[in-house]
């Protein structure tokens, strides 16, 4: 069996809550968690990651909020039956440009200067 | 005292046991440093647990009598035991933390307890308590009032003895100490406790942080170990409470003035038996306790493949 993991870059400026959130999405969207599978218990994963319970907490309600998994009193949280439609190419690139000018913000990179980088890096 | 001498052997042959048998993991000087670490902070907490609960057992044993001179307190030597040995697994586990970086990975795993039991261990604990259990309610349904008024203490018997001279006479024999209700109520209240201590030391083993992820086997062994001491620490205190129990009661059931039912030396002679045994097995599992698994670092880094080695071959 393969080991699924995640991994939080305290310097990133996407918030902790945030990067879990996708790559959690992205093992669902991608089957690597399958229906039904059992994702760590909060205190776990927030004690593993070194964070607070809190922060793991808001991940799974914005991937319960999502429909991607089932939160139940006492069961835990486990992957959805039926995981949502995964996202057009236009709105993951859409997802991925966010990021990037987040990124260009917090190094001080106006949002011009940085399309202006993709613009170069496209022409090759 | 005479089956304590003969618990003395199986308490030697225990701790043989334990040092042929003991596991030690060697790792390089620069591997697996977060799950040392924590090997190394959970022990010695074990091993302050440890003093503190030997502590509390022996002074149960010395001044347990000025007390309560019917040995109520004395009884809950090997619960103060284990008591401490479970609080200083909880101490240790609960404040052993790895050190996080900038960038820290978590596996998408559940521990459970289950993927960590130690099976065989798990086995000898509820032996030993069914067997606990089963002598103490023995002791408890078959114990009698004392001759001051004091239920469940002694173990009475009535019969009717043929005098030469006047004829039919109805005589009685009482024998104590006895582990009736007297002894068996506070002692269970005890028994609850460190069950309870056991459930939050198992807890705490499976919710302690896992270090870096590439040493994940190592600290899954290190957890295996460490909740294989709790059940251990939970036996000892088991064993170590069942040896006197059977002793008594197997003291209680030999002969007096009554003869005593098949039944009754039935359960007096096994418990002549376990008492002995348990309580030598209980010092051979403490023993295993002090000498349990341990992570050694080797001093000096390892040679890598391809080296060249003082003889000229290359090290494989």
């Amino acid at each position: 069996m393969t080991l699924s993991t995640v991994t939080v870059d305290v310097l990133d400026p996407t918030p902790p809550y945030e990067q879990l959130r996708r790559q959690l999405a992205d093992l669902i969207g991608s089957g690597v968690l399958s229906p039904g599978d059992r994702l760590p218990p909060v205190r776990q994963l927030a004690a593993d990651l070194g964070l607070a319970a809190g922060t793991v907490a808001r991940t799974y309600r914005e991937l319960e909020l999502t429909g991607y998994v089932r939160s139940r009193r006492g069961g835990g949280t486990r992957v959805a039956p039926t995981a949502p439609s995964p996202p057009t190419p236009r709105r993951a690139l859409e997802e991925a440009a966010g990021a990037y000018l987040d990124r260009a913000r917090a190094l001080g990179v106006t949002p011009a200067d940085a399309v202006d980088t993709v613009a170069r890096l496209s022409r090759g | 005292m005479a089956v304590f001498l003969l618990a003395v052997p199986i308490a030697f042959v225990g701790l043989l046991v334990a040092l042929w048998r003991r596991v030690v993991v060697t790792v390089g000087v620069n591997e697996h440093g977060g799950v040392v670490e924590i090997a190394r902070h959970t022990r010695r907490w074990r091993v302050i647990g440890l003093l503190l609960g030997g502590a509390g057992a022996v002074l149960a044993l010395v001044l347990g009598e000025r007390v309560d001179a019917l040995g109520r307190v004395t009884m809950l030597a090997p619960t103060a035991l284990g008591a401490g040995i479970l609080l200083g697994t909880i101490a240790g586990e609960l404040t052993a933390r790895p050190t996080v970086g900038i960038r820290r990975s978590a596996a998408v795993e559940t521990r459970t307890l289950g993927a960590i039991l130690p099976r065989g261990r798990a086995l000898v604990l509820a032996g030993s308590t069914t067997l606990l259990v089963g002598a103490l309610a023995i002791g408890a349904a078959w114990g009698s009032t004392d001759d001051q008024g004091r239920a469940g203490r002694v173990f009475s018997r009535l019969c009717t003895v043929a005098d030469p001279d006047l004829g039919p006479v109805t005589m009685g024999s009482s024998r104590g100490p006895w582990p009736g209700s007297f002894y068996v109520l506070p002692l269970a209240a005890a028994l609850l406790v460190l069950a309870a201590l056991v459930a939050v030391a198992l807890r705490a083993v499976v919710n302690r942080p896992r270090p870096a992820l590439d040493s994940r086997g190592l600290d899954t062994m290190l957890r295996r170990w460490s909740v294989g001491n709790v059940l251990t620490a939970a036996t000892v205190t088991v064993l170590g409470t069942l040896g006197p129990v059977a002793i008594l009661l197997a003291a209680g059931l030999s002969d007096g003035t009554c003869d005593v039912r098949l039944v009754e030396s039935v359960v007096g002679l096994t418990a002549a038996v376990i008492g002995p045994f348990a309580t030598g097995a209980a010092a051979g599992l403490l023993a295993g306790l002090v000498l349990s698994p341990t992570i050694r670092v080797d001093d000096l880094p390892r040679a890598l493949p391809g080296d060249a080695a003082p003889v000229g071959a290359p090290v494989r």
